[in-house]
């Protein structure tokens, strides 16, 4: 799984180019989960996207479309813009792989033009809240990477090494 | 699974007027310390062995993992050079469990000594320059993924995670 090395190898990318601010952090972690979720919705074969750990937990596919969803929503509230369709009810990998795209388009906007000085802005997106525009993206990127430990479990429970991990 | 630890901590969260964006950066260290440690006591000792498949960590290991990691972040956020093997050297479920709870403890310390007026101070992390809050979100953000890893071996041991213990 993710070592610590890692995550500071993706850090330090954004830093090594530009002025180290808590923008720019934030905007590198979500770059880094955005890359492990959509290399890992690639990576798992369609026929395993039905493939749950446990019986009484969600399948893989509607990991990925939970991702897509909370991504989306939060999203589109920071950014003031229409609420993208529920991923909830696709089961096909083609279908959960556009809703993460469209989730990650919408993000990409809000997370870009995030500025040390609207940081502090207070908003209310997802669930909770009133928090801090940063604080509100940092949840995004926060809870993308528990549900993305959840998944990378279940690659490798189907033999599948997680992005996070490849190459070592 | 998750979101319901996140919305019973939500509704209580306050977030300071002067401290918005420190604010939140604890509440999601809070809200993945609470997670991490109640899974670590809610594993039997006679799982802290099980791994899903035989190339990734046991549990045991990852309650290790996520204690050393403590130190690995919180340490250079407090300017402090600070060495832990909890995951090398505690063996037993008591040790680890209380290596863990005396890692969290530290990193305690030191998120509670950010403000907002602090948080763009630059820390050195592996030789370079990041903000204290970056590197201690950073750590929030780790912990989280492998709070996710946690919550699929326990699922696959047929127990409800700490974050979905409210749903049911």
């Amino acid at each position: 799984m993710k070592t610590i090395s890692t995550l500071m190898f993706a850090a330090f990318s954004v830093c090594a180019y530009g002025q180290t601010t808590e923008a720019t952090m934030l905007k590198n972690a979500y770059n880094g989960i955005k890359n492990n979720i959509t290399k890992m919705a690639e990576a798992m074969p369609e026929d395993q996207y039905s493939f749950k750990a446990s019986p009484d937990i969600r399948t893989f596919g509607q990991l990925m479309g939970h991702i897509a969803d909370a991504q989306g929503r939060t999203c589109a509230t920071a950014a003031g813009s229409e609420m993208p369709p529920s991923a909830s009810s696709k089961t096909s990998k083609a279908d959960l792989v556009a809703a993460l795209k469209n989730s990650f388009d919408i993000c990409d906007g809000v997370f870009n033009s995030l500025s040390d000085e609207d940081a502090a802005k207070m908003i209310t997106a997802g669930r909770g809240g009133p928090r801090s525009k940063m604080g509100t993206l940092w949840g995004v990127v926060v809870h993308s990477n528990e549900e993305y430990g959840y998944t990378a479990v279940y690659l490798r429970l189907k033999g599948i090494t997680p992005p996070s991990s490849a190459g070592r | 699974m998750k979101t319901a630890i996140l919305l019973a901590i939500a509704g209580a969260l306050t977030v300071s007027a002067q401290n918005p964006l420190s604010g939140d950066a604890k509440f999601f260290y809070n809200m993945v310390k609470a997670e991490v440690v109640r899974s670590a006591e809610k594993m039997p000792e006679e799982n802290y062995s099980f791994k899903p498949t035989p190339e990734v960590r046991s549990f045991g290991q990852l309650v290790g993992h996520v204690a050393d990691a403590q130190y690995e972040f919180c340490a250079p956020a407090k300017g402090e050079k600070k060495e832990s093997s909890v995951e090398k050297t505690a063996k037993t479920k008591a040790e680890l469990v209380a290596g863990l709870k005396e890692a969290f403890s530290y990193c305690d310390a030191v998120y509670a000594s950010m403000t907002d007026a602090n948080a763009a101070d630059k820390v050195k992390f592996f030789g370079r320059d990041m903000t204290k809050m970056g590197v201690l979100t950073f750590n929030t953000v780790h912990a989280e993924e492998h709070y996710g890893n946690m919550v699929t071996y326990l699922r696959m041991k047929g127990l409800v995670p700490p974050s979905s213990e409210n749903s049911r």
